[in-house]
């Protein structure tokens, strides 16, 4: 009897979250059954995610490669300062690639120092975080903090526009979840990266070069968070020091909300957009409900230290199931399949 | 390529020394290996094969003698090298990536097949392509199931399909089988033994001898940094195999110990101790007072696990300890240092002495609370302490600086001095020690040794817990040997013997 219950347990623990997210949309639905389970509402929370799912993919990537990016919400913040500042005064596509250059190379330069210098990635991220920020506080200040003229109307249609009324800032989610989804998933590259995560020393004997991987995961979340500030000035039409603040903290919500879904312990990008899916609905739901900003985070909180005591708590009943299999118990041993 | 009737040699080894500050690991040392063959290397702790095996590696770059591979000698062996000319090292810890299934696992490192124009991974041929392979080897693993669901002798099926995979040549395997049940090892070993009918040549590091007999053709053995012989193993009966890694050693070392000494009331008892971890199983002994009461065994018998469980770390499921004749389940190390026990640890740097503190900091640490101010600002008296500890230093002669260096500049023999002072600041119960002579110079191991025996004289109960046999022949009243977390021998006084109690580790 108990080792069914620990089967079921394990089977089913791993949607723990993804029946978190029905129930929220079950429970909204019910209490805002006018406003909330319509197409529109739901394409809302979707648009509402699509910048954080942008960052917190490329976080997904760091983490996945073993290492700590907190820099990502200064180089949001460091992408849309430069983009609103430089758009007025270049064609549109080069002042996204400079942005997205500069932002590249801040992140090879993490990955450099860390791997070089072997300084730990907490530190450095950390360091590189408060340099950007008072950089881009610096930048900012001629102008009285806030950067607005001058955007073209062309670019902040990418923020505000749509297709088939679905607005573009979900196709551009969606493009890069699928694309780093099939990087990590199917291409060696990603694999390795894995690897290089999981496991360092098998990695390192095995002849995969960390290094390089690791600075490769670096240049993806700095990339992708540039990105997020890109489109921040696109939705928002103006750049201030503080705006990509919130995309650290949030962003590392969601992708630890995500390694404790469907593939506990490992970062992986479904899991990343189911987070995303979470927070929005939340943020949604709560709004619709007139509860106040608070509490939401209040429950943001409570329910990242749910999901992940859950998971360790998940992973620490599939070690005993496999030690007790592993004994020869031949009850176990049957039960294995289910989980993999 | 074979020759008719003799086999080629695959790799020769010959005169390597590798020397590091203050010891010499290897010394002149030969070994080699010839196509399809098992070749054992055996030796205690120390005796150097890890080093040899580093060498081979290009981990270690050798200090004198040659590398020959397939006849031609290589002179500056590198990780990278040594792998490009097919050698392949198993170590313990198997190093194989938990998250992947063992398809990925085999081919990490190698390149995966790719779908023809996307260049996204075919994973259905991966799977095929491996299946094929672990079924050429005898392996019936689904190549789709997660490592981490293996079993530890599976996952060792998986690190070799893997060394082969990478089309290994050479395959060093390190204690494949220390955590393995006897059952588990027979597929292992049919592996094994079909890999060298096939032309693999593999090295086995064991201390598992009776399974040197069953799988091996001819056995190295290491003592010292030197070796003692090569010989097939047909020619050698276990005893005989076990003389020469230990040898004969002068025993001026240890203090003499009266053959009919007054043992005390018994201080501790044990009963039907089963851990948690499933180290220790249903094991049972008696400590007396004044008595050194010596525990070893092999690797992952237990003899550590008892040791850390006595202090308080880890934790018993089940069974009895009676202390005094009080029950004692100590559930931290404080608990266990309140009932008067004190445990010197087999890992001195990191849980023996605080490195940075001061000697006189150290040897007061376990017992602040009798140095305090008092009970409510919680303020240590210096001045106290401090003579309190100057008062140890001189008793065990602890060579230092001054109280107030710090430890870790202080010897290896002279930091295990600090840490027993620590203990003796007030006279134990009942002393464990773990390993105790580590690392540590001749001359302070003699002090050693009769610091614990003088301890016993006057009246504490003392666990001598170590692998080295000589020393546990040396100084002990009894020694108990464990097997698989049980008792499977208990050796008095009169039979003891290096030789005695190392065949009673092995079973013998």
């Amino acid at each position: 009897m108990k080792q069914r219950m620990e089967r079921v347990t394990l089977v089913t623990g791993r949607f723990g979250t993804v029946l978190g997210l029905l129930v929220l949309v079950v429970v909204f639905t019910v209490l805002k059954s006018n406003v909330f389970p319509t197409a529109r509402n739901l394409l809302n929370i979707l648009n509402q995610i699509s910048l954080l799912g942008v960052c917190a993919a490329g976080l997904t990537i760091c983490l996945a490669v073993g290492e700590f990016d907190l820099s990502i919400g200064a180089v949001a913040t460091l992408g849309a300062v430069l983009t609103a500042g430089w758009l007025p005064h270049m064609p549109l596509i080069l002042a996204i690639l400079s942005v997205l250059a500069v932002c590249v190379l801040i992140g090879l330069i993490n990955g450099l120092i860390i791997t070089t210098l072997r300084v730990s990635s907490f530190m450095t991220t950390l360091g590189m975080m408060t340099v950007l920020t008072g950089f881009s506080y610096w930048y900012t200040s001629g102008s009285g903090s806030i950067l607005y003229s001058g955007i073209p109307k062309a670019f902040l249609q990418i923020g505000r526009g749509s297709f088939l009324q679905i607005p573009y800032l979900i196709f551009v989610m969606a493009g890069i979840l699928v694309a780093l989804h099939m990087l990590m998933n199917h291409t060696t590259t990603g694999r390795r990266m894995y690897a290089v995560g999981g496991s360092p020393d098998a990695a390192r004997f095995a002849g995969i070069p960390l290094r390089a991987l690791k600075v490769l995961g670096f240049a993806l979340s700095g990339t992708l968070a540039g990105l997020t500030g890109i489109l921040l000035v696109a939705r928002l039409g103006l750049a201030e020091p503080t705006i990509g603040d919130r995309f650290l903290f949030d962003a590392f919500t969601v992708v630890f909300l995500g390694a404790a879904s469907v593939r506990v312990g490992q970062f992986h990008i479904l899991g990343t957009l189911i987070g995303a899916l979470i927070m929005g609905t939340i943020f949604n739901g709560f709004t619709l409900l007139d509860v106040p900003y608070h509490l939401q985070l209040v429950v943001q909180g409570a329910i990242l230290i749910a999901a992940v005591t859950s998971a360790g708590l998940w992973q620490g009943l599939l070690r005993s199931v496999r030690l007790r299999a592993a004994r020869g118990d031949p009850e176990q041993m049957k039960g294995e399949r289910g989980v993999d | 390529m074979t020759g008719e009737g003799s086999r080629a040699l695959r790799l020769e080894m010959r005169g390597i020394t590798k020397a590091f500050p203050g010891t010499v690991a290897c010394e002149d040392v030969d070994f080699d290996l010839h196509h399809g063959e098992i070749h054992a290397l055996v030796g205690q702790n120390g005796a150097g094969k890890s080093t040899l095996i580093k060498v081979l590696a290009g981990i270690h770059s050798r200090d004198a003698g040659s590398v020959l591979i397939d006849g031609s000698p290589v002179d500056h062996l590198t990780p990278r090298l040594a792998h490009d000319l097919g050698m392949r090292f198993i170590h313990q810890e198997l190093n194989l990536v938990p998250q992947f299934n063992v398809a990925e696992n085999i081919v990490l490192g190698d390149p995966y097949p790719l779908r023809f124009p996307s260049r996204l991974i075919a994973w259905r041929r991966l799977n095929r392509h491996v299946g094929e392979i672990l079924e050429n080897l005898g392996i019936s693993i689904d190549p789709r199931r997660s490592v981490q669901s293996l079993s530890i002798a599976e996952q060792w099926m998986v690190a070799i399909a893997r060394a082969l995979y990478s089309r290994g040549q050479v395959l060093v395997m390190d204690e494949p089988t220390s955590s393995l049940a006897r059952e588990d090892v027979h597929e292992l070993f049919d592996l094994v033994r079909s890999l060298a009918a096939r032309g693999t040549s593999v090295i086995y590091i064991s201390h598992r001898l009776e399974e040197i007999f069953e799988l091996a053709e001819r056995v190295t053995v290491l003592k010292d940094g030197r070796k003692v012989t090569t010989a097939d193993v047909a020619t050698l009966s276990l005893s005989e195999l076990v003389r020469l890694m230990v040898g004969g050693r002068p025993q001026e070392l240890y203090p003499t110990v009266a053959e009919d000494r007054e043992l005390g009331e018994v201080a501790l008892e044990a009963d039907a101790l089963t851990s948690a971890d499933g180290r220790l199983e249903d094991l049972s002994l008696r400590v007396r007072d004044r008595e050194v009461l010596g525990v070893t065994g092999l690797l992952g018998a237990g003899h550590n696990e008892l040791a850390d469980l006595l202090f308080g770390v880890g934790s018993a499921v089940s069974g009895t300890i009676m202390l005094d004749g009080r029950a004692y389940s100590p559930s931290s190390a404080r608990r266990a240092i309140a009932r008067g026990v004190g445990l010197v640890p087999a890992e001195r740097r990191s849980q023996g002495v605080v490195g940075e503190m001061q000697l006189w900091e150290n040897i007061i640490l376990a017992h602040l609370h009798r140095f305090l101010l008092d009970p409510i600002t919680r303020i240590v008296h210096r001045g106290r302490a401090r003579k309190a500890a100057i008062q140890q230093m001189r008793a065990l002669q602890i060579v230092a600086t001054g109280p107030e260096q710090e430890v870790q500049y202080l010897s290896g023999g002279n930091q295990q001095k600090a840490v027993l002072a620590k203990w003796l600041l007030r006279k134990p119960r009942l002393l464990v020690l773990s390993e105790p002579t580590r690392g540590i110079d001749v001359s302070a191991k003699a002090e050693i040794y009769g610091l614990v025996r003088r301890l016993a004289d006057e009246g504490s109960a003392i666990l001598f817990v170590s692998t080295e046999v000589e020393e546990l022949a040396g100084v002990c009243d009894r020694v108990l040997v464990l097997r698989r977390g049980r008792i499977s021998a208990d050796l008095p006084r009169a039979e003891l013997s290096a030789q005695r109690i190392m065949e009673a580790c092995y079973g013998g």
